[in-house]
């Protein structure tokens, strides 16, 4: 670890503006994470267009402060009323949301609270002490050997997205010819913008990535609405009561030590792995605290093991996304994807070079994550009863307005009405694939990977004068396509014992 | 709305706004087979709708959308007045839940299409990667159509109602959904002769009354709080340059 970077990055965390934007940032995440259908990556792509003007290390902050206060912001909904406000809250609903109906809301909430909190800086600590060699292993990789990792990211991300890999698989490769729209990248030939002066520049990112996430989640969220008093009671409670609970509920947390170290192992490892992002990290993770549970039959009758084994691993795994986002380029998750497109509209390549070139600002934004980990406890409890009433928000007026900052935010990247346009299409287009059980985040994949991947691709056989060979002509490339067969030969396995299960299940049926 | 039917409507968004050509009509003609399908399949239609099952939600749903759109007003329509409006000729049975899990295949077979298609202009290496991956798209389009029409078939055939696609939406789900499909739309296409913010007036509105807000004082207070908020924090904070409409309101 070279601590003259880490140092740095403290030093640019520590400036006042910074601080500003990391309190913000963890406030509206929890806003944003209290809210159903205002994700991570929703909030952070909305926000993108008005971020770009930020130094480069504020906008990281920012956008990584949201990522952990909506981590632990999910998880009360999912306590109190079962609605899971983030996709990885699900699984802490399964339990947390059996203590409110015994009447200890307050005490799941200080559980998760602590969990997140602990997971949030264990998975920081390990990121700040891996990114340093992770990244001097990503520069000696050359254009094949990124190709190589492009492809394996794309694959196995794509995959495991959704309920299919035929799906996500399709999603993803749709991803990336849409991404082949605009100036071809050696000769700038205009590539299908059929005519479309607007296009010339490629389908424009932040509002395809808008339209995709945001604006489908609203048109799902009205889908969803159900007539008639939906009035749910949710009680709050005066400061000292809260503070009380507080106590309790990160003591409980801490006579848990093996579920929250197994809880946080589990979301750094698969956070590390592009494209899982945390929605995943915490079903495994819970399933795994099942399994090595003495009491496994308590497990969704309420057991503080269960919210931990998902909040700790949600909030591990954000630190973790950042590794292959900041070395590789490739993004973690899809809040990762959005830092990625971040970077590019603030004109750095992401790749190997960004922490040799933007060490401090990757540094500050890791240091963020501990820092809003440690935070999300006092804020966490001062903003606890706020939190309850924001779960109350109709969404009859959270989705026009939602849709509103998305069609300004679309319209601001390039003051482009065409822009608006494009999020509306790529929302309904995200609304269709996903009432039909397609994965949305592998068309994000493509798209961000697509330009890199055809350029590392173009340039590594020029310098192989087109032989084929060239793409097996070194060892940490022959190893790299060693992962990748065995991925592959994994996926395939998994998928075709999901479809025995399916139509064992059919038949059965 | 110049026409009543959702496929121009679409249609309609093609021509005006040409970024996305080739979504547009995959959307269009995925509206337009389920459309088709279920006009043939009306009868059993007629037998699903008061049951709300997903068989029956796409083709209620075309001609509903558009009329809500219209009039305001998105009740439930009467298997009569769903088909009223079109004349299509049956050619095969097959429920709407079939052709709607067809959907995301059909689109991604458009696209792959339009852009393979369009490849003879390019050249050097820098066709051959779109082509690759178009055929790509065609193989991994092909197999899930058939594995999404095959799942949906079984669903359909084990009557077992909500399946894998259309994620168990009611039919007033489905009606609310397009209604407010086409709300966006007509706020796209009026974005620029009207101006953003009256453009999002008229999308306020829409959403509100997709979720059944009918009080006009309730849908007034909420749209002026929402539009003006927003306008004092991207005109008058963020300083977002948006472009006049005719009336010189931004």
């Amino acid at each position: 670890m070279n601590l003259d970077i880490v140092s740095s990055g403290l030093d640019l965390l520590l400036q006042p503006e910074s601080l500003l934007w990391l309190i913000g940032g963890l406030i509206l995440g929890f806003v944003v994470g209290v809210l159903p259908g205002l994700s991570t990556s929703n909030t952070a792509a909305l926000l993108l267009p008005f971020a770009i003007g930020l130094p480069t290390e504020s906008s990281l902050i920012l956008i990584v402060s949201i990522y952990a206060g909506a981590q632990f912001g999910g998880a009360v909904p999912a306590i109190l009323v079962n609605v899971p406000g983030e996709a990885g809250s699900a699984v802490t609903a399964l339990d947390g949301y059996q203590y409110t109906r015994r009447g200890e809301a307050a005490l799941a909430i200080g559980i998760a609270r602590m969990a997140a909190a602990i997971g949030g800086v264990v998975g920081g600590v390990v990121v700040l002490v891996l990114l340093g060699p992770l990244g001097e292993l990503a520069l000696s990789f050359g254009a094949r050997e990124l190709f190589v990792v492009i492809l394996l990211g794309f694959v196995v991300a794509s995959s495991l997205m959704g309920e299919s890999v035929r799906k996500g698989l399709m999603v993803g490769l749709l991803g990336l010819l849409l991404a082949t729209v605009g100036g071809g990248p050696t000769t700038g030939q205009e590539r299908f913008t059929f005519g479309v002066l607007e296009l010339y520049e490629g389908i424009s990112f932040i509002p395809a990535l808008v339209g995709l996430f945001a604006v489908s989640e609203m048109l799902i969220l009205l889908a969803r609405h159900r007539h008639g008093p939906t009035q749910v009671d949710v009680d709050t409670r005066s400061l000292r009561a809260e503070l009380r609970a507080a106590w309790r509920g990160a003591r409980e947390t801490l006579r848990h030590k093996k579920t929250v170290g197994q809880a946080n192992v589990v979301g750094v490892i698969l956070g590390l792995i592009p494209g899982i992002g945390t929605s995943i990290a915490s079903f495994i993770s819970y399933s795994l605290a099942k399994r090595r549970s003495k009491t496994p039959e308590k497990f969704g009758k309420g057991t503080p093991e269960g919210v931990i084994a998902s909040e700790a691993c949600d909030s591990s795994a954000i630190g973790a996304t950042m590794v292959p986002t900041l070395t590789l380029g490739i993004p973690g998750s899809a809040t990762m994807a959005v830092v990625l497109a971040s970077l590019y509209l603030q004109g750095i390549q992401p790749g190997p070079q960004v922490l040799v070139s933007h060490g401090a600002e990757a540094y500050a934004a890791i240091l963020a994550v501990i820092l809003a980990s440690i935070l999300i406890m006092p804020l966490g409890v001062l903003l606890a009863s706020p939190m309850a009433m924001v779960t109350k928000v109709p969404s009859k007026y959270l989705v026009p307005a939602v849709l509103l900052a998305c069609f300004a935010g679309a319209f601001a990247v390039r003051y482009s009405l065409f822009d608006v346009g494009v999020a509306i299409m790529f929302g309904l287009l995200g609304l269709l694939l996903r009432l039909n059980g397609y994965p949305v985040i592998p068309l994000v994949l493509g798209l961000v990977l697509g330009p890199l991947a055809e350029e590392n691709l173009l340039r590594s056989l020029e310098l192989g004068n087109y032989d084929i060979g060239y793409f097996f002509g070194s060892t940490t490339v022959l190893v790299l396509w060693a992962l990748f067969a065995v991925a592959v030969v994994y996926l395939v396995r998994q998928s075709r014992r999901s479809k025995v299960k399916q139509v064992k299940q059919e038949e059965t049926v | 709305m110049p026409s009543p039917r959702v496929p121009d409507a679409h249609g309609g968004a093609a021509a005006e706004e040409s970024e996305a050509v080739a979504a547009q009509e995959g959307a269009a003609q995925g509206n337009e087979t389920s459309a088709e399908r279920d006009s043939a399949s009306g009868q059993q239609g007629a037998a699903d709708v008061n049951r709300g099952g997903p068989p029956a939600q796409q083709h209620t749903v075309t001609e509903q959308g558009a009329t809500s759109a219209q009039g305001g007003s998105a009740g439930r329509a009467t298997p009569d007045t769903a088909h009223a409006g079109q004349v299509v000729v049956a050619t095969r049975p097959g429920p709407a839940l079939l052709s709607f899990s067809a959907v995301p295949a059909l689109l991604a077979f458009v696209i792959a299409g339009v852009f393979l298609l369009n490849s003879g202009d390019i050249s050097g290496p820098e066709a051959t990667y779109p082509i690759v991956l178009g055929v790509a798209v065609l193989i991994v389009g092909a197999v899930n159509l058939v594995r999404d029409l095959l799942t949906a078939a079984r669903a359909e055939q084990a009557q077992d109602g909500d399946g894998e696609s259309a994620a168990g939406l009611s039919t007033q789900a489905v009606l609310r959904l397009i209604a407010f499909v086409v709300v966006l739309i007509a706020a796209l296409l009026l974005l620029e002769p009207l101006g953003f913010f009256p453009a999002m007036v008229v999308m306020t509105i829409g959403a509100l009354l997709c979720f059944d807000v009918r009080s006009p004082l309730v849908i007034a207070a909420a749209t002026a709080l929402i539009v003006g908020t927003s306008y004092l924090i991207f005109v008058r904070f963020l300083l977002v340059p948006f472009p006049p409409g005719f009336l010189g309101l931004t």
